[in-house]
């Protein structure tokens, strides 16, 4: 579970790809149709009177080359900046949520219990399991709610009901004894592992 | 499960974000943008074009309808094809292989995998065949199973079904599925081990 940016990855997708669409339809019609290439080639050279009309009145003094080009290299890098940056917003990944529970105050006082206690808890509990291959915890943050997302990779044919409810019955007790009750997701992922691994025998 | 918090963490779960399309269409963008940055930048110097100079490159835009009808038509295709392509997965839902299945006030994802190998123990199990004999594919809306029996051994794909859907209906998956059964025949020279 993480935070990518997942509509600017679509946006992006979209505005590109309607882009190309458009240009490549414009290529084809330009082909098949007269007045369309006629169209085409009426614009592209009124076009091109402007921007060589402007290159040739902003000269840069002392050379043969342009303001406009400068401008244009300028764009260019700004594009690419811009791009990249929002590569990277896409890509932030997993939010990090935090968890302290508070248990119930006794004449001891109170019990705060941290998130790595929680994680290792759970973890050790799982991989306890025979049919268990690996697990993740984690705290992710989903709309400013922390999440406690439990990843396991079960053995091959495990009954994945089964293993749900164990991991349900686990979370349960994690509540009890934290006093604290957090939204969880729970994922059962095949992988590269549960090829190799042995078998999840089940008794019939 | 009514909580929206686990109902938007289970959708990103199951549902592609996109990332690797979009990286390689920026990749490949900002390498184009790079390229026409080099040549700019080699004409400002006076340099002579790495491939184009700018100039030249405008002269032939402007251009375009004179190219040869061919060319441009197979450029047009592939652009088209390449625009329909982004668009398709901008906007279509990108499903990944996984189903949500129902507990509570838990969200709770599991990917056909771990589902598919586990119908196919249960068959093998229930109708004692090898499990090499059971194949297992789960999709978005239904199971496929093919069971290969041994020459001469008869299954009734009824039975199967009936197999499958106990064992889907134990899952209690968000999604119901239909169930499709096959069964196949042995090939006259296998020998079951």
């Amino acid at each position: 579970m993480n935070n990518t940016k997942r509509w600017l990855n679509r946006a992006f997708l979209l505005i590109v790809g309607l882009v190309l669409l458009a240009a490549g339809a414009a290529a084809i019609l330009i082909v098949l149709w007269r007045p369309a290439a006629d169209a085409v080639t009426a614009f592209l050279a009124s076009a091109q009177d402007v921007v060589t009309g402007w290159i040739q009145s902003t000269p840069i003094a002392g050379t043969e080359t342009s303001w406009v080009e400068v401008g244009a290299l300028a764009v260019l890098i700004l594009v690419v900046l811009v791009i990249v940056i929002a590569l990277l917003a896409t890509i932030r990944g997993r939010t990090r949520g935090t968890m302290r529970a508070s248990g119930a105050r006794n004449e001891l006082g109170r019990v705060t219990i941290a998130e790595p206690f929680i994680s290792d808890a759970l973890k050790h509990s799982l991989a306890a399991r025979d049919d268990v291959l690996s697990s993740h915890v984690s705290m992710n943050e989903v709309r400013g709610t922390t999440v406690l997302h439990v990843a396991v990779t079960p053995r091959q044919n495990t009954d994945p009901r089964t293993l749900v409810d164990a991991v349900d019955v686990l979370v349960a007790n994690l509540a009890t004894l934290t006093g604290q009750t957090t939204p969880t997701f729970i994922s059962v992922r095949s992988g590269l592992r549960q090829r190799f691994a042995t078998d999840n025998r089940r008794l019939s | 499960m009514s909580n929206p918090v686990l109902t938007r963490a289970l959708r990103r779960e199951t549902h592609s974000p996109r990332s690797a399309a979009t990286a390689i269409v920026a990749v490949i963008i900002m390498l184009v943008l790079a390229y026409l940055a080099v040549e700019i930048i080699l004409d400002l110097a006076g340099q002579p074009a790495l491939l184009v100079s700018p100039g030249a490159l405008l002269a032939a835009t402007a251009d375009v309808s004179t190219f040869a009808p061919g060319a441009v038509g197979a450029a047009g295709v592939v652009l088209a094809l390449a625009g329909l392509v982004l668009v398709i997965l901008a906007l279509g839902p990108g499903r990944l292989a996984k189903h949500a299945m129902t507990l509570d006030d838990r969200a709770v994802s599991v990917d056909n995998g771990v589902i598919a190998s586990s119908l196919a123990q249960r068959v093998s199990d229930e109708l004692g065949m090898d499990r090499r004999r059971v194949e297992v594919g789960v999709g978005h809306r239904s199971v496929d199973v093919a069971v290969r029996p041994v020459l001469g051994v008869q299954i009734d794909s009824d039975e199967v079904r009936a197999i499958v859907d106990d064992e889907l209906a134990s899952y209690r998956l968000a999604r119901t599925l239909s169930t499709r059964v096959r069964i196949e025949r042995s090939s006259d020279r296998e020998i079951d081990s």
